[in-house]
């Protein structure tokens, strides 16, 4: 059946990132030369409300991506616990905690020069607890954004009262913000900032609806290579330039009928946190079937966060982005999504893949996929792996269920035709 | 063994209150740990327990929950699937981790109780945002309770139950000074027992109790024996395993203080009698002592941890992690380097209920060596 050569192929536009992320390093490590302040942030951290500060924001996720793609990161999880973090933890943040408490900068990979001030979301409990962490290791000011769980039970007023407590709180940060950068604070900016991040997430979200094209002219692993722009340049005119000039490269594939992996045999989804140590090998074992991880709710997480931005009511706009953001809301009304997904982008099988370490998003993993399973009939296979460890990541018993997996579908396409 | 109704209710919580929901025919209200403001269900007229889970094998759960969640979110989660939970009125879940609250989440979906509530417990106690958005989450929770009971809850009736709660903590306190003072008084698992009892029985009930137990304690004497003394702390959401408390006393410890949520966690701090009832439950919540699942730059737990380690003039600390609890390992290191500094020895243990104590036993006797020494 292996006809294919696993051949991945990688968008002409990843040069053009890689040069425009380099620039950001490079900006990152020259800030406090110059003067300007660095905050340290979680993914979906409310960067535009620092970028109207002058602020540079950094993003400790992206750089243990980046660090797990380099197979640098089990080296920095082993840091953390000779600190006595347990080996429990969150990889992310074991791998940034690492990093921190290390003196090798040669290994980083790329800069993350210590932060002036931090920035999170409540919505991720473990984001709460490492930039405490990263607040007492650096005795800086952490800004802290509460979003109130939205459980499915609560009413539309239970749900406006959550709103006002985050827009609160980030009127708050805007008052905090012009002490510690002693200057009025600079609402055109602020307004400037949201239109460009919610233009980026829309462009972002174009990207990945491209993948309803049979045969999908990209991968998942294509969608979440090309999400570091949407934290790193979230905000800058760059991020828009550099979403629309992907959607070009990707719509000439559409015209071209291009397949991203060869000659597509099965489109799938992908349920889960990218396992960024093994996406190269994980994207090469998927086409050598010719499958391809046509969806993942993933990277939409961001457009989720960013896409319903609106310039005209900043504050506003944002508090309820985030208290309505996905990850922040009760588990029944979590299985949609997925679920529009799977039916949408036309997929036969998916893949969840159990980040162990990850305890925002696992506790209802299990149930979510089981439950998007029985709505769409679509079968599944759970492997396990995780976002930057690579002891978590059994390589051997992957393999033997993804070629497993696609036996069963490959009998499925059978039946079906 | 307290001798007292407390030992009962411990060591079969559940059977406990079928058979008190037999005689009283009351409503029970299941509180998933922790914070549920209590004063509120009892002023409703209802009896609110708070669900500490089983040290039951577990079987149902595995269809739902991947084996890298606490134990204390997937052994309540069993009992909810096996039926064991049926007999309960109301479930209450409050937010504390996004374990828990998709616990909450889980339970509704599959296993879904006549009257459930979560309670949008804030995060941060270090603005007064959270403050007003929880004064507004306790006026939906007292709407709730009431439409479900059937009971309106008075200003006067919910200021009686504060009173009350207030009277049970006083005496837990004195329990605590005792302790302090007279640790030899005490079995390994005594002050657990009635802690854990405090979680289910009827407060008025168990203050009765608690004030007889006190009154018979301090009229009796054990000979002073000098062993080194112990502050146990972490351990939130669920009961300290018995086991393991046994297995100090046998080592020749004796845990004189603690801060675990079976323990001096549960119910503290006190709350005003003097404000409106709901400002006052509020403000104890923010004004409550220092707990990782919180977010308060002004409070450590660690620090807090230490001074009370000083306070209570104890040897060493033992630290019980529950196994995936993110949320307290994310502090230990805190704490370790604090006791450290302090110079306090301390003994870290992860704990899961799991029963398998022989390497918990040998550290812990390794560690009564080196305090011994």
């Amino acid at each position: 059946m292996k006809d294919t050569e696993g051949k991945i192929h990688p968008l002409q536009a990843h040069k053009k990132m890689q040069a425009l992320l380099d620039a950001n390093y490079r900006d990152m490590e020259q800030a406090h030369a110059t003067g300007k302040k660095i905050a340290w942030v979680t993914g979906q951290a409310p960067t535009d409300i620092l970028l109207a500060a002058d602020i540079l924001p950094a993003y400790p996720e992206n750089h243990a991506a980046l660090c797990g793609a380099r197979r640098l990161s089990t080296v920095f999880c082993q840091i953390a616990e000779t600190h006595d973090y347990l080996p429990d933890l969150c990889s992310y943040a074991r791998n940034n905690l690492g990093f921190c408490l290390s003196e090798r900068r040669d290994l980083a990979g790329a800069a993350l020069p210590p932060p002036d001030i931090l920035m999170a979301v409540s919505m991720c409990n473990t984001h709460v607890k490492w930039w405490e962490a990263l607040s007492r290791h650096y005795r800086v000011p952490l800004l802290l954004l509460e979003t109130p769980f939205v459980h499915d039970s609560l009413s539309p007023d239970d749900i406006k009262r959550a709103f006002r407590y985050a827009e609160n709180q980030l009127k708050e940060m805007v008052t905090f913000l012009e002490e510690f950068c002693h200057r009025p604070y600079d609402y055109d900016r602020l307004q400037q900032s949201i239109a460009n991040s919610s233009k980026a997430a829309k462009l972002y979200a174009e990207f990945l609806s491209m993948a309803k094209h049979v045969p999908s002219p990209i991968t998942s692993f294509d969608a979440f290579l090309h999400l570091a722009p949407m934290m790193n340049l979230r905000g800058y005119p760059e991020a828009v330039d550099y979403y629309q000039l992907l959607l070009d490269e990707v719509k000439a594939r559409v015209r071209e009928s291009f397949s991203a992996v060869g000659e597509e045999r099965y489109r799938l989804y992908w349920d889960n946190i990218p396992v960024w140590s093994r996406l190269g090998w994980l994207a090469r074992k998927f086409a050598t079937y010719g499958a391809c991880a046509v969806a993942a709710f993933y990277p939409w997480l961001w457009v989720e966060a960013f896409g319903r931005l609106n310039p005209e009511r900043p504050l506003e706009s944002i508090a309820e982005s985030l208290v309505l953001y996905y990850q922040n809301k009760g588990t029944a009304s979590r299985i949609d999504f997925p679920a529009r997904l799977v039916k949408e982008f036309q997929v036969d099988g998916m893949v969840a893949q159990v980040s162990v370490t990850c305890k925002a998003l696992v506790p209802d993993q299990l149930v979510i996929a089981k439950e998007v399973q029985r709505v769409t009939g679509v079968p599944m296979v759970i492997i396990e792996g995780d976002m930057v460890d690579e002891r978590l990541f059994f390589e051997a018993e992957v393999e033997r269920q993804i070629d497993d997996f696609i036996s069963v579908l490959a009998a499925r396409k059978h039946r079906l035709t | 063994m307290t001798g007292f109704e407390f030992d009962r209710v411990a060591s079969d919580p559940l059977a406990w209150l079928r058979k008190w929901k037999q005689d009283h025919d009351g409503k029970i209200i299941g509180c998933l740990p922790m914070y549920t403001p209590e004063e509120l269900v009892a002023a409703a007229g209802m009896l609110p327990v708070e669900l500490l889970g089983t040290t039951k094998p577990m079987a149902l759960v595995n269809a739902y929950l991947h084996p890298n969640l606490c134990h204390a979110m997937r052994s309540n989660f069993e009992l909810a699937l096996s039926g064991e939970f049926d007999f309960l009125d109301g479930l209450i879940f409050c937010d504390i981790c996004d374990q828990t609250k998709r616990l909450g989440n889980l339970w509704e979906m599959y296993h879904r109780a006549s009257f459930s509530f979560h309670l949008r417990l804030p995060k941060r106690l270090d603005t007064k945002e959270a403050k007003a958005f929880y004064q507004d989450e306790l006026r939906r929770f007292r709407a709730a309770l009431e439409r479900f009971s059937g009971n309106k809850v008075s200003d006067e009736a919910l200021n009686q139950s504060i009173v009350l709660y207030n009277q049970v903590r006083k005496l837990i306190s004195q329990l605590y000074d005792l302790r302090r003072r007279k640790p030899y008084l005490f079995s390994a698992t005594e002050v657990d027992t009635i802690i854990a009892a405090a979680m289910f029985m009827p407060k008025e009930k168990f203050k009765q109790d608690l004030e007889q137990y006190l009154e018979t304690k301090k009229a009796t004497s054990a000979p002073v024996r000098n062993r080194p003394r112990l502050l146990i702390c972490g351990n939130p959401c669920e009961s300290t395993e018995p086991r393991l408390l046994e297995i100090i006393e046998q080592a020749g410890g004796r845990i004189v203080d603690d801060y675990v949520y079976c323990g001096a966690m549960y119910l503290f701090p006190p709350v005003s009698e003097e404000d409106d009832p709901i400002t006052a439950l509020v403000q104890a919540y923010m004004d409550s002592h220092p707990c990782p699942t919180k977010h308060n730059p002004k409070k450590s737990w660690a620090k807090y941890i230490v001074r009370l380690a000083k306070q209570s003039d104890v040897n060493g600390v033992i630290v019980l992690l529950p196994k995936y609890c993110e949320i307290y390992a994310f502090d230990y290191p805190e704490l370790k380097e604090e006791l450290g500094t302090a110079g306090i020895p301390h003994l870290m243990l992860e704990t899961d209920h799991s029963g398998a104590t022989a390497r918990l036993r040998t550290r812990v006797e390794t560690f009564m060596e080196m305090l011994q020494r």
